[in-house]
């Protein structure tokens, strides 16, 4: 919108006014800034020209308010910048990174990675199980808020009424960019984008249904050496055989479990074979001695 | 200036290109003669990577969109295919927009922007849904001059995900395709007639070969007749549309 720091804003509709201290992102519809009102008191202001869709957003997280991944949303006004008309609403300010600084900077563990997936799948089923799908799944838009320590989600503009076609998504998440299905909101369609996560955070990288064929990236996963349950779960979560988030949970849980358990095996084998070793030192010694 | 929704329907001209028009009358003079028949130009500016895209490239793709009343965006070709729906569903909703807002200002004498910010959610809320009921006709024009001939590929590929994406919608859509340059005298052909049928389109997009100039301007006028024939062959009542508003209002 414009590049001035500490440029001062005046809701038309309440009077109050805002400072901006910087620019957030930029996103699909507009953009976001960080402000302070008169009290010094922080917020996360989405700006656009856009009428339909900031008021739309609004009413979408106004509508999540009361679950606790939603950022809480405050006010929906206007103000006058240059002869233009803008619309914001203000937002809970989330301190905290995206899961892909946290992918990028952090070198999560296999054990780390499961869990955030499984948050995600449990958040995404109770935007599900009112009535919604979440389209536009994607690291940039899952937050890890610092400050609470939880998994949030930030931007909830494309939140789909399920049955309605897909609007807004990232051709990386998309069903139908990677050939695997139509472009409407269903059930569905929020587990193959689950699927597309899990893959992303285990291959550690981005893929491109522009140049990559699905069954050619499930091949680079299957010649890593996870757990075979895991393998099987992307698989059904891509083809649908998985039929929401919930189950995807539970699934993701087994998986857990069977890893740590996994986990505890190799470190009594691991020390088996430890002292197994020192018995043979000791055994050679005393034969060679 | 007439209607936008003639018959009930939204009518949209979607300009790509990867470059300046070189050749015929002005696409900036001949958006606005669109627009004045009842159709909205939006334009997307295809970026090319190796940075041979000038100032007045985008300068000229932005002043179409502006008098043809439509939008514009910009676009590496990878990303064309989500830039095409999304502009197509943004113009749709914003041809509604306008549309609601006048007819607001005469049912309650304020105009969307002057109404107190929550008691536009249920309007905003007409206007999505209407977005997705109404009818839709939408010819796009595919810039197919030397320098596209790389991005042809994708380009095809994109128009056949916007038809299958506007399938998605509860109204009924159709797409038809002028490439340009091309021969006869509006130095473009038609190279797909609406459709609403993929096959019918990809079939069609097969013939498309790139090379020659960029004459914008005859295009969107080439555009604006194929509309109009359109509609004289097909003429449907007017009615509909602005019932539905009043019951919303």
């Amino acid at each position: 919108m414009y590049s001035n720091r500490y440029d001062t804003v005046r809701g038309r509709w309440t009077g109050k006014t805002y400072t901006l201290l910087k620019r957030l992102g930029k996103g699909g519809i507009g953009e976001i800034y960080l402000v302070a009102d008169e009290y010094g008191g922080r917020y996360a202001m989405k700006v656009s020209q856009d009428i339909v869709s900031i008021t739309k957003e609004f009413s979408n997280l106004e509508e999540f308010s009361d679950i606790y991944f939603a950022p809480k949303v405050y006010e929906l006004d206007d103000f006058e910048k240059g002869g233009k008309v803008y619309h914001f609403f203000l937002m809970e300010y989330i301190q905290g990174y995206t899961l892909r600084d946290a992918i990028t900077k952090d070198k999560l563990t296999f054990g780390n990675k499961l869990d955030i997936a499984r948050i995600v799948a449990i958040t995404l089923k109770e935007i599900n199980n009112r009535g919604f799908i979440y389209t536009d799944l994607k690291y940039e838009n899952i937050m890890i808020d610092r400050k609470h320590g939880i998994i949030r989600l930030v931007d909830l503009g494309s939140i789909t009424p399920i049955g309605d076609r897909v609007r807004e998504y990232t051709p990386m998440y998309d069903r139908s960019k990677w050939n695997s299905g139509n472009r409407k909101a269903d059930l569905s369609y929020q587990v193959f984008t689950m699927g597309i996560l899990l893959i992303s955070m285990l291959l550690n990288r981005d893929m491109n249904p522009e140049r990559e064929q699905l069954e050619k990236v499930m091949k680079h996963l299957e010649k890593h050496s996870f757990p075979k349950s895991l393998y099987d779960t992307v698989n059904d979560c891509l083809d649908g055989s998985i039929p929401d988030c919930g189950i995807l949970y539970e699934r993701l849980g087994a998986i857990c479990r069977c890893s740590f358990a996994g986990r505890k095996l190799t470190y009594v084998l691991n020390a088996v074979i430890a002292s197994l070793s020192v018995l043979l030192a000791v055994l050679i010694r005393a034969v060679f001695t | 200036m007439t209607t936008m929704i003639e018959s009930g329907e939204i009518k949209q001209i979607i300009v790509i290109t990867d470059g300046r028009s070189n050749m015929g009358i002005n696409p900036v003079e001949a958006a606005k003669r669109a627009y004045n028949a009842g159709m909205t130009v939006s334009t997307i500016g295809v970026i090319n990577l190796r940075g041979s895209s000038d100032e007045k490239d985008i300068e000229e793709v932005e002043e179409i969109a502006k008098s043809g009343g439509g939008l514009c965006e910009y676009s590496h070709i990878e990303d064309l295919s989500r830039t095409i729906q999304n502009l197509t569903h943004k113009t749709a909703q914003r041809t509604i927009e306008q549309i609601v807002s006048r007819q607001l200002k005469t049912i309650v004498g304020e105009e969307i922007e002057n109404l107190e910010p929550r008691s536009r959610l249920k309007i905003v809320d007409f206007i999505e849904k209407y977005g997705e009921s109404v009818n839709l006709k939408c010819i796009v024009l595919l810039d197919t001059s030397g320098s596209m001939r790389d991005k042809l590929a994708i380009a095809k590929r994109s128009l056949l995900e916007l038809l299958e994406n506007l399938q998605g919608r509860k109204g009924s859509s159709s797409i038809a395709v002028i490439a340009y340059p091309g021969g006869e005298e509006y130095m473009s052909s038609t190279i797909c007639e609406f459709t609403s049928e993929l096959n019918i389109l990809k079939q069609k997009l097969e013939g498309i070969r790139c090379g020659g100039g960029t004459p914008t301007g005859p295009a969107i006028i080439r555009a604006c007749q194929l509309m109009e024939q359109y509609y004289e062959v097909n003429s449907k009542d007017i009615q509909g549309e602005s019932e539905a508003l009043k019951y919303y209002v």
